[in-house]
């Protein structure tokens, strides 16, 4: 069989980065052709060149045997479509306007807005979703904000799906489903490439996957049934060693340290964020906060650091009430923070190593006499940091934008934990991290655990928390839908149930 | 002065300002906050003056300005699309640059300064609708007022309907809403943008022609922060061209009542506040209010569902 879409010696170079280094990779008519790598990999990269997005600096691109350039009008008239991850929508339009958008039919010099509807109507049958089509997108949960990016594409014919991590933003089930979906779209002779980076779920998916690594392709092509999880692991990351460091739970927490009590946040438009959330953090335990993202995870880590108020309830950390506390207060009060935007809030990239270790503490005695900093002991406490935390790529005095994602986060840990924090909240600590990084951050939250410091784990994989977490709450819509208190005998089948909300409430079955 | 004259007088005063209005609003719906409608306008008024002179002829007049600012708005969209300099830093530059080339550009054209009169045969010609007299007051205040005017009355509707109706107002409602969305669309966002700021120009341009036309001459900084009238009018009606509409005849009328009023005898200076007032309040107001309302709003709900959710 020929080839509907076919990239040849595709290179993509980009300021300090090869982001495309001679990539290959065919899409036969029918297929789910998966392409795996971790973070930075380069698949984003060359989906947008597939997508017209990027031109490639090198290489060709043939569509049915015949090489093309193209923009993005081109790559939508030659049937190629993308699903993005961050949904590619206009929550202030309707579902109808979304969808017609770049391809509205026309009568008369108007948009033919009754044909349109009848057509978007099917769409939305044949997804089972039923809404009206003139419904407004900010009003659709994430899941129906999916089907609608996939109906978008379909709406003008796409032959070629792009479906850019898909399912980062869903729940299992709702993973499930758009499996189903998936199954259909083949049937349809469509063909689809299924970018992600979960493993079990390129398994499940793909006729064939493909793995990226550092920009170019490390494996092309191996067949459904014919490789196995670790197999694609190893390619992915290209060590043998690929264990990741777990909780081995061996002490039993302490007394509480951290308490909220009946939290309510409602936003600007008056919607509850957070609706009575009560929970307790005790000294060396972690506790995992899951749920699928926009379930009121970054509100209550806003409120959490005293970036936000509450509407309603308290914040006590070891019985005093912080809730109206700054957040210089909290941070005195011993509250650390890991953020999970290390580039705009964990750090200023444009400062020095030195600078970025002490904000926050840089009127302590150790460091400034009242008016001066001085350097000279800073410099010494910096050059201890980097040694103790192992952070590599720089010398003292340079600017930290240089560095690599995993030795920026040792920067912000290495801050947060001298401190010696009571309480320390860390939000998606690993996101975006090789896996040699993510087994150091992990060390470093283990050795807070055994330090006695009450740790808040807020983090969209599930794997990450159900290793590490002592404990785990479970978000949907603002409240805790469930709790787990034996890590080790949960499925992630009662956590997807407890991530959509149903079982309200639920406890964990008991094993 | 009568009720009736002041209201015509209004029209006739909304009437430049609702074409510049209608202009940044196209600007604004695709993210662009044109802070230069000022400039552009002058540049307009002056040109037509120009081009009226030359030709001796009005509606070649009403050409050349239109040329004129279309040609200065190009550059602007330029600037801001292509080397992505700050909108509001592109502006202050090109209404410095129409304020002091309008000044100077006066004495070799015209070989005067401070003002140039066209002779009266170069005013904009008003048009007189006998069946209009038949309706009592409505007809009156809507006579004889000059074919721009009338196409600026009209305007506000034709556009509503561009933007809510039509693919062209789609791409620019996207675009403006979220680039990003309209790029992955296969939206051209350059050609949206580029043909709104025309669009922008063109009637700057109609705007700045009517203003000096209508008295067949040109003044120093004639546009007397009408382009920010303009700005404050789209932006008090959320760019919605009907709102628009309504805004602008409300400056229209408070600038007439200050030329009725000091012709009975209030301070000038005074009077020369109100239409900056009127705006002031009008944009005010209605914020602190529905501000307030939201806000006790707000507390009732949010209470009602923290009890509904405990009942349950």
């Amino acid at each position: 069989m020929e080839p509907i879409i076919e990239l040849r010696n595709v290179v993509k170079q980009f300021p300090g980065v090869l982001a495309n280094d001679h990539v290959n990779l065919a899409l036969y008519p029918g297929e789910t052709h998966a392409l795996v790598g971790e973070n930075g990999a380069g698949k984003s990269t060359l989906m947008k060149i597939l997508y017209g997005q990027y031109a490639p600096d090198e290489g060709e691109i043939l569509i049915d045997g015949i090489s093309c350039r193209y923009d993005v009008t081109g790559a939508r008239q030659h049937k190629i479509g993308m699903v993005y991850q961050n949904f590619m929508q206009i929550p202030q339009m309707s579902i109808l306007e979304n969808i017609i958008l770049g391809n509205a039919p026309v009568s008369k010099g108007m948009i033919d807005y009754a044909s349109a509807e009848k057509k978007v109507r099917t769409y939305l049958e044949r997804f089972h979703m039923p809404v009206s089509p003139h419904t407004l997108i900010r009003n659709l949960s994430v899941g129906e904000r999916q089907k609608i990016e996939i109906i978008k594409v379909l709406y003008f014919d796409a032959r070629i799906l792009i479906l850019d991590e898909p399912t980062a933003v869903l729940t299992p089930q709702e993973s499930e489903e758009l499996f189903q979906i998936i199954e259909t779209l083949k049937e349809e002779q469509r063909s689809i490439v299924f970018i992600s980076h979960k493993l079990r779920e390129v398994i499940a998916v793909g006729d064939r996957i493909t793995v990226m690594s550092k920009g170019r392709v490390v494996q092309e092509g191996w067949k459904r049934g014919e490789v196995t999880e670790t197999e694609i692991a190893r390619a992915m990351i290209g060590k043998q060693n690929v264990q990741l460091i777990q909780n081995q739970r061996e002490n039993t927490p302490g007394k509480t340290v951290l308490e909220l009590n009946k939290l309510w946040y409602f936003d600007e438009l008056g919607v509850p964020r957070l609706r009575d959330l009560s929970l307790q953090v005790r000294s060396g335990e972690i506790l995992g906060i899951g749920g699928v993202e926009g379930n009121g995870q970054t509100e209550l880590i806003r409120i959490l650091i005293g970036m936000l108020r509450p509407s309603y309830g308290e914040i006590l950390v070891e019985q005093i009430d912080l809730t109206k506390a700054s957040v210089a207060k909290r941070r005195q009060a011993g509250i650390g923070f890991v953020s999970d935007d290390r580039m705009t809030e964990g750090l200023v990239l444009d400062g020095t190593i030195e600078e970025n270790v002490i904000a926050g503490n840089e009127c302590d005695a150790k460091f400034s006499d009242g008016f001066l900093l001085k350097y000279g002991r800073i410099r010494e406490y910096c050059k201890n940091l980097i040694g103790d935390y192992d952070i590599k790529g720089l010398t003292p005095g340079k600017h930290v934008k240089m560095l690599s994602g995993g030795n920026m986060q040792k920067i912000i840990l290495a801050r947060e934990i001298e401190r010696k924090p009571k309480v320390l909240i860390a939000a998606q600590p690993t996101r975006g991290l090789d896996i040699g990084a993510i087994n150091s951050v992990r060390e470093l939250l283990l050795e807070q655990r055994k330090a006695g410091t009450a740790v808040i784990l807020v983090s969209a994989d599930l794997e990450e928390l159900m290793s590490l977490s002592d404990r785990m709450l479970i978000l949907f819509e603002g409240s805790i839908s469930g709790e787990v208190t034996d890590v080790l005998h949960v499925t992630e089948e009662e956590i997807g149930l407890m991530m959509g909300g149903a079982g309200e409430h639920a406890e964990q079955k008991s094993h | 002065m009568d009720i009736v004259t002041i209201l015509t007088v209004a029209v006739r005063h909304a009437g430049p300002v609702l074409l510049v209005a209608m202009g940044g609003l196209l600007a604004s719906r695709v993210n662009i906050f044109n802070l230069a409608l000022e400039g552009f306008m002058l540049i307009g008024a002056f040109s037509s003056i120009v081009g009226a002179f030359y030709t001796g002829n009005v509606w070649l007049g009403v050409l050349f300005g239109v040329l004129a600012s279309t040609l200065m708005i190009i550059i602007y969209a330029v600037f801001i699309i292509e080397l992505e300099v700050q909108p509001v830093v592109c502006a202050i530059s090109i209404i410095t640059l129409a304020s002091g080339l309008t000044r100077y550009l006066l004495n070799p054209v015209f070989g005067v300064s401070g003002r140039y009169v066209l002779s009266s045969e170069l005013a904009m010609p008003v048009v007189h609708m006998n069946w209009l007299e038949a309706i009592p007051v409505a007809g009156q205040i809507l006579n004889n007022h000059s074919l721009l005017v009338y196409f600026a009355l009209v305007l506000p509707f034709v556009l509503a309907f561009v933007i809510n109706k039509t693919k062209y107002g789609l791409d620019i409602r996207a675009v403006g809403m979220n680039e990003e969305a309209a790029v992955s669309a296969g939206i051209h966002v350059r050609k949206v943008k580029y043909s709104a700021l025309m669009i922008n120009g063109i009637l700057c341009g109609l705007g700045g022609a009517e203003l000096a036309l209508s008295v067949y001459m040109f003044n120093v900084g004639m546009t007397n922060g009408r382009g920010y009238t303009a700005l404050a009018a789209i932006t008090l009606a959320g760019c919605n061209p009907l709102l628009s509409l309504i805004t602008c005849l409300l400056f229209g009328f408070a600038e007439s009542l200050v030329v009725s009023l000091s012709g009975v005898g209030f301070s000038s200076y005074l009077l020369g506040m109100l239409p900056y007032a009127l705006a002031l309040v009008a944009a005010v107001a209605p914020q602190v209010a529905r501000r307030c309302i939201h806000f006790i709003k707000r507390k009732k709900s949010e209470t009602e569902m923290i009890s509904e959710y405990y009942r349950n």
